[in-house]
């Protein structure tokens, strides 16, 4: 109980810090300002501006990541103060706000620090070990000094404010409604293995399907996926793994999943197989479980580890026709 | 069916598994031509040496206790009571040694590449002939008669793991055709012709290991493990480091929490280029110093 009462006493003198951060210096590259300084920290004059072409400079290894989103470039920015550890501040300019979504959808760990989030909903900011990971709008940011002190997470959280301040709530994707609340069966979505993604290698890193792009995505697909537990009501379950990917056209998402069945399927006839029904469905049992795609417009369905043809059966149907739903109500 | 393209899938993996009491590996399953080998005769040491003293409550290195530490791998690596002695045994007067470190994202601890020269030198290496040979021109490494593999612990959110292996990705001139599907061929870069054989010991930094989302640091993933992993045996020390990233990531979920996607390269290092063994059976760990949380 203390430490519940230590850790909301420390979100609230973090909330308190947002809601007084004294704007005074205007960044040269966006409408964000940073505070300039922070504690002992003083933000810097060196900034470095990285694109596209060079962020494989910057970050060699880890630069595929964001460009597995869309990415318009990112912002270095170093707060120094002696005798300290720098602070780091890299803000990635995304395209969209559903891009910087999926980039802190790739790790829901950590503390939730933001204000303003309401009960239920993705949090905006999450902070561990010195480093604090925000999503506002377009904006992904990643403000870290490590080791973490006392005097540090402070500082982090007071620089953080700069991006939070003013600029209101950041929606989810709304692509994240296509997942199922719930299925019949009581599964149920983990939201700490929710994500959002649009390229094959963050698929991987969700889920490994396969080194390939097997499912020919790319920065014009969407794609949601989760891992759903089974609930309280159903213990005994094993839980399975659910993605659900809008492409950009009818042709292409028959082509991706045909794409997908003939490589992860390669026992059976898919274009046999898949035209038995109008959504064209298939099931297949794997050496972990039963899977299954199934097509319908735009939005292919596909699951893994599903613990019998029956449950898989019933989980593919009630995907699919959760999509029709959404569809009724938002057009497809 | 019309399915030309060979591609490696979850379903390959999970055939490995079931397959490998048969001999059958998801890195066969790709077509690659192994190397014939005779599992029965290989074993591979690989030294785990730890320090409760190697880092201070700040992380800050304790050289004294590294020295230490180096000095008691090495010894182990070559069979040595007296650091100085093993250290001459690995490398002579007349060899250019090439270091190869991390030197981007979660780098090698600049302190343990000095006490690394330090040792040289006193086995009587000129300074002038130590280098640093992590350098995406090959012209550096082709000078070394010797090199020292020093990476620092990491998961790779490409790789599975970004530590031995390849950490000579630099010498491909392509760093980037090593990611994802093809990073099962890191193992062919360790035998191109100005690489091959030149490898006289792997040494990780595993002061602070990085157990997911490398190269970029995320600290909640980084660890005071505190220590230095040694061998001969590439392969061998990174199916070691495999085993302590693993272990340490299933212990934080408090699930199985694997590498994803998994790192196929440690297996094709072994299975496909002949470069030491991925089979943990064959592999006798030599474990010094501070054993708490050791994980293997």
């Amino acid at each position: 109980m203390r430490k519940l009462k230590f850790r909301f006493k420390r979100k609230l003198r973090a909330c308190l810090l947002w809601a007084a951060i004294p704007m005074t210096v205007l960044s040269r590259n966006a409408d964000i300002r940073l505070p300039e300084s922070a504690g002992a920290w003083i933000l810097s004059e060196t900034r470095k501006r990285v694109n596209e072409k060079t962020i494989f400079e910057y970050m060699d290894g880890a630069g595929e990541m964001y460009l597995g989103f869309r990415f318009d470039g990112l912002d270095v920015f170093t707060y120094q103060a002696p005798g300290r550890e720098d602070i780091l501040v890299e803000r990635y300019r995304m395209r969209s706000p559903d891009d910087a979504f999926g980039l802190l959808s790739m790790d829901w760990s950590g503390e939730p620090v933001s204000s303003g989030d309401a009960p239920g909903e993705y949090p905006r900011c999450l902070y561990a070990a010195g480093l604090l990971r925000i999503w506002s709008g377009s904006l992904y940011v990643r403000i870290m000094t490590f080791p973490e002190t006392p005097e540090s997470r402070e500082a982090v959280m007071k620089i953080g404010g700069a991006f939070i301040a003013d600029r209101g709530t950041s929606r989810p994707p709304f692509l994240l409604n296509a997942l199922p609340p719930v299925f019949s069966g009581g599964w149920e979505p983990d939201r700490d293995k929710t994500g959002f993604l649009r390229s094959h290698l963050v698929l991987n890193s969700f889920y490994f399907v396969s080194f390939s792009n097997i499912l020919n995505l790319d920065p014009q697909c969407e794609a949601v996926c989760a891992r759903y537990r089974p609930s309280p009501r159903n213990p005994e379950a094993k839980s399975f793994f659910l993605l659900i990917i809008r492409y950009p056209e009818v042709k292409r998402a028959a082509s991706g999943v045909r794409s997908f069945t003939e490589s992860f399927y390669p026992e059976i006839d898919s274009e046999s197989d898949m035209n038995g029904s109008s959504e064209n469905r298939m099931i297949i049992q794997t050496e972990s479980g039963w899977s299954g795609c199934a097509v319908r417009g735009r939005t292919a369905v596909l699951g893994f580890e599903w613990p019998s043809e029956a449950a898989g059966r019933v989980i593919l149907k009630e995907a699919v026709d959760h999509q029709k739903t959404m569809e009724e109500n938002n057009g497809p | 069916m019309g399915h030309e393209k060979q591609t490696l899938t979850r379903r390959d993996f999970f055939r490995n598994a079931a397959a490998a009491a048969a001999g059958a590996s998801a890195i066969s399953l790709m077509q690659c031509t192994a190397l014939s080998q005779n599992p029965e005769k290989r074993s591979s040491r690989v030294i785990l040496v730890r320090d409760e003293a190697a880092l201070d409550a700040e992380n800050q290195v304790n050289v004294v206790t590294l020295k230490k530490m180096l000095d008691n791998a090495v010894s182990a690596v070559a069979g040595e009571k007296k650091a100085a002695k093993a250290w001459k045994k690995l490398f002579k007067f007349e060899d250019t040694v090439g270091l190869v470190h991390s030197n981007a994202l979660n780098k090698t601890h600049a302190e343990l590449i000095e006490a690394v020269k330090s040792a040289l030198v006193e086995a009587g290496v000129p300074q002038e002939k130590i280098v640093m040979a992590q350098q995406r021109d090959p012209d550096i490494v082709k000078t070394c008669t010797a090199l020292i593999c020093m990476p620092a612990l990491k998961a790779h959110w490409l790789t599975g793991i970004g530590t031995v292996l390849k950490n000579y990705i630099m010498y491909s001139g392509k760093p980037r055709d090593y990611h994802a599907e093809d990073s099962a061929k890191l193992g062919e870069i360790w035998n191109l012709p100005f690489v091959q054989g030149k490898t006289r010991l792997c040494l990780v930094d595993a002061l602070q290991p990085l157990c997911d989302k490398g190269p970029q640091v995320d600290p909640q993933y980084k660890w005071p493990y505190k220590g230095l992993i040694a061998g001969t045996d590439p392969v061998a020390v990174e199916t070691v480091c495999l085993k302590i990233i693993t272990v340490k990531r299933d212990l934080i979920k408090g699930e199985p929490w694997p590498l994803s996607p998994p790192p196929v390269c440690v297996e094709a290092a072994d299975k496909t280029y002949g470069l030491g063994t991925s089979v943990w059976e064959e592999i006798v760990i030599d474990k010094r110093g501070w054993m708490q949380d050791v994980l293997v």
